[in-house]
């Protein structure tokens, strides 16, 4: 298909977001479908057309979304209403929105990955990872399968854990 | 001014810790936050206020709840007409919740009247937006619609929360004013909303006579 003249061209705004928790393993299809649907959802089709919504590209924990230019209140208001990808919750934040993908490059910090850490709690190991500024997202283990939990290197001497490696707390 | 996630459930009902929530507040720019059934205290420069919710539906509850936690912020879920005015007339009681789940006619202009002359805000849960599906979201949009109408018109207070059990389920200022005006709440309302807990509770926690 030809396209267009530059001058019929929709006008276009990208928008950037960072999805947590950050080691979340979905492909960017599946975000595409989250965001899709929550646009449907929240406004219907009519509106979802109009939106004109696509996931562009995927570093990390960041995400472009493209959509047409006056409609980028509803798209954000739509990743604001995304709960879950395929079961698993999730939360995608806007942090700023322009017209060229080059803008929002300049935007994209890459977040300082986390440290792995093991520790004991109750007598149970656990592990998880520790970032830079204190977060702790600790995996939970127990019969009925496991779950992630977030807490502070502070919580931590609270419940009275004690980590296996040299360098933790 | 004060911006105030009012209620969320931190650990052990949800599955991040009260320190770990404020630190994701302060990022999502609030000052201060209402923790359900946590003691008051300050974390990252932010204020944590104690929070109860009374859901049992009965007035011998809430009248034992404030009697009991003077120092919390109550919110009481709400009932039916009757029980709703019961609550609004009673002294202590700073918030109603749950009116999403409440008959329509369950808070009218007559409960909105008593909530502004007895300046008890109404409480609006956004995770029931985020959360909800289908039928059951337009309900709850088509519910806080119409308690906006008696908002404009009789002026009572409006509290905007989070309702959040875990990081993942907080939101930005500017997330909650985008999910606000899905219901029809301009910016200048919902930052109202947002910055009315701390005006009701120094209101109430001053000394009073009791005859």
């Amino acid at each position: 298909m030809k396209h267009f003249s530059p001058s019929l061209r929709e006008n276009r705004r990208y928008i950037l977001t960072r999805i947590m928790p950050t080691d979340l393993d979905c492909e960017i299809r599946e975000l595409y479908y989250a965001i899709s649907d929550s646009i449907t959802s929240l406004y219907g089709d009519c509106i979802a057309a109009e939106v004109n919504a696509a996931t562009i590209l995927r570093e990390d924990s960041l995400l472009v979304v493209r959509c047409r230019r006056g409609r980028e209140k509803e798209l954000c208001c739509a990743i604001a209403a995304i709960r879950s990808i395929n079961g698993t919750q999730v939360r995608l934040t806007t942090i700023a929105t322009s017209g060229t993908i080059a803008a929002l490059r300049k935007r994209m910090r890459p977040e300082t990955p986390g440290q792995p850490l093991t520790c004991i709690i109750n007598s149970e190991e656990q592990s998880g990872i520790m970032y830079a500024d204190g977060k702790i997202d600790l995996i939970k283990r127990d019969m009925k399968g496991q779950e992630l939990v977030y807490l502070t290197k502070d919580d931590m001497e609270k419940f009275h854990a004690t980590t296996t490696k040299p360098d933790g707390i | 001014m004060t911006v105030t996630d009012a209620f969320i459930h931190p650990f052990p009902k949800g599955d991040s810790t009260l320190q770990r929530m404020a630190m994701t507040a302060r990022e999502c720019g609030f000052d201060t936050l209402i923790a359900v059934n946590h003691h008051p205290c300050d974390y990252h420069g932010i204020r944590i206020l104690q929070g109860v919710i009374v859901s049992e539906g009965t007035m011998k509850a809430v009248t034992n709840t404030i009697r009991q936690k003077k120092r919390a912020i109550i919110g009481v879920a709400a009932g039916d007409a009757a029980f709703n005015r019961s609550v609004l007339k009673t002294r202590g009681v700073h918030l109603i919740t749950d009116l999403h789940r409440s008959q329509r006619n369950a808070f009218d202009q007559v409960t909105a009247k008593l909530a502004a002359e007895n300046r008890i805000a109404v409480h609006l849960d956004i995770s029931q937006l985020i959360s909800c599906r289908g039928h059951s979201r337009q309900k709850v949009l088509g519910r806080y619609a119409g308690l906006l109408l008696l908002q404009r018109k009789f002026g009572f207070s409006f509290a905007i929360g989070s309702g959040a059990k875990s990081i993942l389920g907080q939101r930005t200022v500017r997330e909650m004013i985008l999910l606000t005006s899905l219901f029809g709440m301009t910016e200048e309302e919902t930052m109202t909303a947002l910055g009315t807990i701390p005006d009701l509770f120094l209101d109430t926690s001053r000394p009073r006579v009791v005859s």
